[in-house]
Parts: C-alpha cells; structure tokens; sequence
C-alpha cells in the first residue's frame, strides 16, 4: 500500500511539474563549417563557439501565456507570419539556405524561445534584428568573425576574438575580449549606448576611439598619438592611440554614449 | 547613365538599348566625356599599367607580369584579405620591385635618380590603390573596413579613390564599413566635392546608425548647407523617429 502510495505521489510530482513548466528542449543541426550563417530577429540566442563542426541550435521553447488547450489547438498546424516564412525547423526558425551561407529567422515577433547555437571555427556570425522586443544578443568563445546590427538590443561579448564589425543604434556593448584576431579590423558603434570593453594587457591594437557627446574612461596604457596633422579633430571627443607598440584597427565609436576601456 | 556604361563596356548590351548608348556617347558631350573616364579606369584595372622600358626588355618584364597576374587571379574572390599581415605588404612589395627594376633598368641611359624615385612612388601608389579599390568587394566586411583604412595610407587621395569611398558611404551593405567610409573622406572634407558628397549623402541614407554619425559630423563641421537634407529628414514620414530627433537637433545647432 505505501509503494501505491510513493509511486501516485512521484507520478503526479511529475506531470504537476511537467504542465506548470511547459517547457520542452529540442535541437536543429546544420552542416556548415564554412561561410556566412545569418540570424535574423531572434529575441532571445546565445552564440557559442565549440570546437566541433557544423552548427548546432538548440532552444527551449516557451510559449508566453499558453496553456495546454492552445498547443493542443495548434496541433497539425504551421506557426509563419508575415514575410511568407515558415517553421521549416521545427524549433520556431525558419532556414534558407542561399549561395553565401544560411539565413535563420524567428518565426514569430514577440516569442521568447530561448535560443543557444554553436558555431565552428570557420563560419562567420551575422545577427540582425531590428524590432524592441530582442533581449541581449550574446556571443561567447567565437573565433570567427562576427557581424552584427541591431536597434534595440544589446551586445554582450564573452571572450571574442574578432574580427567584428558591430552596430547598434541604442544598444550598450559590453563584455570582454580573449586574445584579438590581427588579421582584420575590430568596428564597435553606437548611436546612444555606451560601449565597455575589457581588453586582454597584451593585446596590440591602433584604437580609434571617439564619442560625440559622451566621455572616454580607459585604464589602458594608451600611447596617444598627438599628431594634429593626421586626424583632424572637429570638435569631437577623440583619442587615437597605440596599445603595446599598435597592431590591428580597433575602432570604437559612441554618438550620445560613453566609453569605458578596461585593462584585463 | 555610369551603369548602362559599364554593362555597354563589358559588352552586355544588345539591340535598342545598345543603339542608344551607342548614339549617346557619340553626340552628348557629357555621355562622352563619362564614357571616356570610365574607359580609361576600365582599361587601368585590367592592368595593363603604361611603362617605357628599353623594348629590348619588355617581353621578359611582360612575363614576369603575366606570370604574376595568373597567379593573382587563380585565388578565389571571397577569399579575406588580411590587411595587417606583413605577407601582403610584402607581396605588394614585391611586385612594386619586379616593375620598379624593370622601369629602372631600361631607364639606364637616361639615368635621372629623381625620376626614378618619383616613379617608384607613383607605381607603389598605383599597386595600392588596386588593390584596395579591388578589396572593398569582399564578402567579408571587417576586410572591407581594413581596405578603407589602406586608403589613409595613401600620401595624395586620388579622385579614383575618392569615388570609391563616397560609393562605400552610400552604398555598402554594412553601417560599420560606411562609417569607416565617412570618416576617411572626413581628412579630404575641406576639399568642395568630398563636402558635397557627404551633405547629399545625409538626405539618401538609410541606415540611422550613419545618419546619426552625419548629421552629428555636419554640425561639427559647422556646415549650414546639411540644413536643408535635415529639415527633409524631420518632414519625411517614413524616417525613424530617432534620426529625426538627430536631425532636430542639428537643425538647431545650425541656425
């Protein structure tokens, strides 16, 4: 009678939890190991650079305010909106694959499916979104180069090696750079976030660092380059300077924002 | 009009449409005048670079070159070119030299050092400037930022180079090139047409990121003459409401 008893009580612990959470993982794989993999308005992702191939998404999949009658609605149907784009992943994505690399798009505007995707080495990253309601894009051990534009949202860095061109209208950048890529430049800009970077001590790097309105904070050992004749400066707030006897074009730019660079 | 040349130049067109071109070019002074720049940067980038070594020596030099070219043109286009590594500062060099002993050679008779100098010079500038004008249609856009800043090095901005960054500004695919764009051509803004460029790229931008960067350059600059694209920007619908503050406030600033 008590094995009845704990064998009830552990089945209903289980659905009880399984209901309230209404979460479920599932994952999608691409084999790509080399050129471009667009991400587009995706509210919620996590980049991860992996040491395997090809390019592995995963997500937990949370459908706001659902409960269990409206999935057993959608039952047999599509999610697609407005563009023509549907779910041709089965994890909320759609993906297109074109000449230059393949594009994923989050199906629905306003979903919060919680995305990780991991990259290999050789695949550049290009992370677009335009609307407000994306949370901070993330990008944590990648090698390859990054691209990223994005409105709203923010931009976090967690030992990135570049190259990088990244843009961001009101987004703040920040985070931490590991060991930077001398191959190409480093682009950081925004229009009215504030970008605060830490930078490894040996990194050599020629910074072009500038705001319009906000201030630069560094605690790097910058040796500023005074030279009136070669940058003109109208009336900006701007330092040029070399790190570690100067390297790779690492640009920083802020319009409304400040800038702070940390010696790591 | 500089399009239907250039697919007229590369032969694409047919029929009507290549009878029209054709007729253009003959009569318009404007159209023959483009059609003229156009060939002749056309027949540079085919790289063809005019010298007057000794005869004697131009078919081995013309080897050489040939032999240089070919292996150039077998690396495949969305390959990155990596700006900072000594290699391609040394493969520059390097074809600079084989042109150079060339030149100078054949220039043994007429040995006049300054001349030379000047001419090793122009031809180093030369190779540069093919390459980054060849550079900024790579894939990747960190590479297309590093051939905008290659033009820093450059001792004298040349026109060709100059078109290429305004194009760069207005029409490449990523704001951080653009901007990259914009800031090299702001070293030339006391020259009128980089001026001029840059005002009248403020009105047909469309990605705020540079519009903002502009209108902010503008009012620095203290250039009243971006009044008028701004108050376009505040009266236009379909401008994003941030911009538009940008712009409110240039118009302010500026008046």
């Amino acid at each position: 009678m008590k094995k009845m008893k704990v064998i009830g009580i552990i089945t209903l612990l289980t659905i009880f939890t399984a209901s309230i959470t209404n979460a479920q993982s599932n994952e999608y794989k691409l084999d790509m190991n080399s050129g471009r993999l667009i991400v587009q308005e995706v509210n919620e992702v996590e980049f991860v650079g992996h040491t395997g191939s090809g390019v592995i998404i995963n997500v937990i999949i949370k459908r706001r305010g659902e409960n269990h009658e409206t999935s057993e609605r959608a039952k047999g149907l599509k999610l697609i909106n407005g563009l023509g784009l549907e779910d041709n992943t089965g994890i909320g994505l759609s993906a297109d694959k074109k000449g230059e690399g393949t594009t994923l798009t989050q199906i629905s505007r306003n979903g919060d499916n919680e995305y990780v995707i991991q990259v290999p080495k050789g695949v550049t990253v290009v992370y677009e979104h335009s609307s407000p309601h994306g949370d901070d894009v993330t990008f944590k051990n990648i090698t390859g180069e990054i691209e990223v534009t994005t409105n709203h949202s923010g931009v976090v860095l967690d030992n990135v090696t570049g190259p990088m061109s990244i843009n961001t209208v009101h987004g703040d950048v920040e985070g931490n750079m590991g060991t930077v890529n001398q191959s190409n430049p480093i682009s950081i800009v925004s229009s009215h976030g504030d970008i605060d970077l830490g930078i490894p001590s040996g990194t050599k790097a020629n910074f072009r660092i500038s705001t319009g309105w906000g201030e630069i904070y560094s605690d790097l050992d910058l040796k500023v380059d005074r030279d009136e004749g070669s940058m003109k400066q109208y009336g900006a707030n701007k330092v040029v300077g070399k790190l570690n006897g100067g390297g790779v074009s690492f640009d920083v730019k802020s319009s409304h924002g400040s800038i702070y660079l940390r010696k790591k | 009009m500089k399009e239907l040349m250039i697919d007229y130049l590369d032969g694409n067109l047919t029929g009507e449409l290549k009878d029209f071109v054709t007729k253009h070019i003959e009569k318009d002074g404007r159209w023959k005048h483009e059609f003229g720049k156009l060939k002749e940067l056309s027949t540079l980038m085919d790289n063809s670079i005019e010298l007057t070594p000794d005869p004697s020596l131009r078919a081995e030099f013309e080897k050489m070159l040939a032999e240089e070219i070919a292996v150039a043109s077998t690396k495949p286009a969305a390959k990155t070119i990596h700006w900072s590594s000594p290699k391609m500062w040394m493969q520059i060099a390097a074809s600079v030299a084989i042109l150079v002993v060339g030149v100078l050679v054949g220039n043994k008779f007429n040995a006049d050092s300054q001349q030379q100098e000047l001419t090793a010079l122009r031809l180093e500038m030369e190779a540069t400037k093919q390459l980054i004008l060849s550079s900024l249609g790579n894939q990747s856009a960190s590479s297309r930022i590093g051939a905008v800043n290659a033009s820093y090095q450059m001792n004298a901005m040349d026109d060709d180079i100059v078109n290429a960054l305004i194009n760069t500004m207005n029409t490449d695919g990523n704001a951080n090139v653009r901007l990259a764009a914009v800031d090299a051509l702001t070293e030339f803004a006391d020259e009128e047409n980089v001026r001029k460029a840059l005002i009248s790229a403020l009105a047909t931008q469309d990605k705020a990121v540079v519009q903002i960067a502009l209108i902010n350059l503008m009012v620095r600059l203290k250039e009243e003459r971006a009044i008028q694209p701004m108050q376009q920007i505040i009266q236009d619908e379909n401008s994003i409401e941030v911009v538009k503050d940008e712009a409110n406030y240039g118009v302010f600033k500026l008046s």
